[in-house]
């Protein structure tokens, strides 16, 4: 095997889904503490910082300043939507390696629940987007982008609604063992199928939670993590990427895990096969059901398949998939979910996650993460850890 | 479900380099950009062509001809409810759009749509789609 980079020493998700009396830095600092007091380790052994979009600011440098990071080597904030924090460990692992920093913290928070937003309001990401001239005016949003996705797919492949809704229901068998989920209750595919249609095909319930929190992770460098308190997870592959219009010449059927997800396997010298826990970033039910297909756990199309039955839901399906809730039942916070695949994969993998959801004896977790609009323009990354 | 008279369009947010695309808009025309040097036609417009990278790029009119790719009802959570969608230009180019139908439950991927414009609120003429044979009915 391959040299360790990096390992995962402290995670962090903040309990709070509302979060009405904290500021957005207050919650970078809530989860930054949080996931250095999970490690064993403070600000002070901080060498490296990375964050994304979310971060109050012009970049990393307000956040820098208010938590009082003085040691930093690195610096970085890649930006892809709520696939940068994915990113970020792959980015934190190879700076590691490169012997450029040693201990590096990655934050996300946020508090759009607070804040009024939701998936059926447009995004504003500047008015001198080249695309914004062409587009703002009919109201792009996450809810219609990612529904104009599944109303291609069924056209396409045939996707049901009933299959979409299943995706649902495994999240919400997970969700019921968290105490901390925003949504605890056990949901059925009629259950789902009863919610209200929002943007069709797309109902309410395969829609993620809007929640105010965040979250963090530390890494650090295999020499160190001996000498820390927690099971080791190390870093071993992660590739990103985006995938846009092309110009006109697109489809919205594939993401670009699709290229992001060989490229990652082919680094850890894996297959699909191997993963039996994967964290897939679930916006929406349809964000889903087409990276498993991009990440190759069936064939483009046979998603619906895949996922029906009960198929995700841990202990009785082929691949557990969100064992805290994820984004559809549990937390989203600052609409941004990468950094809650990360750290539920890093509970798996530690064997901390609920008993009743835990995958037995997990050497391998994959993460996988889309940001953006999935129907116009996107990032995601994706990431392969493994029990050290 | 009926499609929402009072819809009015936000104006559109124009660029200087994209002039053309919006006085011909006025004029009743969609213009594309097309690439000599590749041969093909992109959209949105821009000064490279994102297909070869050639700034061999010039101003022509579509045929406003093309078929539903993609769309949505965007029912709850907005003020009016609107039809967004993908239309695909039979010069090959997607493009995102609204569609302006009589029947909404009659729209379906594949259906053939045309060209229309819809007067935003200071009276620029924005692109939308309505059914072939709708248009023709209601002239």
């Amino acid at each position: 095997m391959a040299q360790v980079k990096a390992c995962i020493v402290g995670i962090y998700e903040h309990p709070l889904r509302v979060a009405p009396d904290h500021s957005v830095a207050r919650l970078h600092a809530d989860v930054a503490h949080g996931a250095l007091r999970d490690a064993g380790l403070t600000l002070d052994d901080v060498d490296a910082y990375f964050c994304a979009g979310d971060a109050p600011g012009l970049g990393p440098t307000s956040l820098i300043d208010y938590l009082g990071l003085k040691r930093l080597q690195v610096v970085q904030t890649t930006e892809l939507g709520g696939a940068s924090y994915l990113s970020h460990v792959g980015e934190a692992a190879q700076a590691i390696a490169d012997g450029r920093c040693k201990v590096a913290l990655i934050t996300l928070a946020g508090r759009p629940k607070s804040e009024g937003s939701s998936g059926a309001k447009p995004r504003n990401f500047g008015d001198t987007a080249p695309d914004v001239e062409f587009e703002r005016h009919y109201l792009p949003t996450p809810l219609n982008s990612y529904a104009m996705c599944a109303m291609r797919h069924m056209h396409e492949f045939g996707t049901t609604s009933e299959q979409l809704a299943w995706i649902k229901v495994a999240m919400s068998h997970h969700a019921q063992h968290n105490p901390n989920a925003l949504l605890r209750q056990v949901m059925t595919v009629d259950d789902v199928l009863a919610s209200p249609r929002v943007a069709d095909p797309l109902r309410r319930a395969d829609c993620c939670v809007v929640t105010d929190g965040g979250g963090a992770v530390v890494l650090v460098h295999p020499d160190l993590a001996k000498g820390l308190k927690q099971p080791r997870v190390q870093v071993r592959a992660m590739s990103a990427s985006v995938k846009g219009q092309s110009g006109g010449d697109m489809d919205i059927t594939h993401s670009a895990t699709a290229w992001t997800g060989p490229r990652a396997f082919e680094q850890a010298g894996l297959t699909p096969a191997d993963i039996r826990y994967a964290s897939i970033y679930d916006s929406f039910t349809i964000t889903v059901l087409m990276q498993l297909e991009d990440l190759g756990f069936c064939a483009k199309g046979q998603g619906g398949r895949f996922v029906a039955d009960g198929q995700l839901i841990a202990g009785q399906g082929r691949l557990a998939v969100n064992t805290d809730g994820g984004g559809l039942c549990n937390n989203h916070p600052a609409n941004r979910g990468g950094m809650t695949k990360v750290i539920e994969a890093v509970r798996q993998l530690r064997g901390q996650a609920h008993p009743q959801v835990q995958v037995p004896n997990l050497e391998l977790a994959l993460a996988n993460g889309i940001g953006g609009l999935l129907g116009a323009r996107h990032g995601a990354a994706t990431l392969i850890m493994q029990r050290h | 479900m009926n499609a929402a008279a009072t819809w009015v369009f936000q104006d559109p947010l124009q660029n200087p380099e994209n002039r053309t695309f919006w006085q011909e808009a006025q004029q009743g025309r969609l213009m594309l950009k097309h690439c000599s040097a590749c041969d093909r036609f992109h959209h949105y417009p821009r000064p490279y062509c994102p297909h070869c990278g050639s700034e061999q790029t010039t101003w022509r009119p579509s045929t406003g001809l093309g078929e539903v790719y993609s769309f949505t009802r965007m029912l709850r959570g907005v003020e009016i409810p609107y039809l967004m969608a993908y239309v695909r230009l039979d010069e090959g180019v997607m493009l995102m759009t609204h569609l302006q139908a009589s029947d909404w439950d009659a729209v379906h991927i594949g259906m053939r749509v045309q060209v229309s414009f819809s007067a935003s609120a200071s009276g620029q003429n924005v692109p939308v789609f309505v059914p072939h044979e709708q248009l023709n009915e209601s002239v």
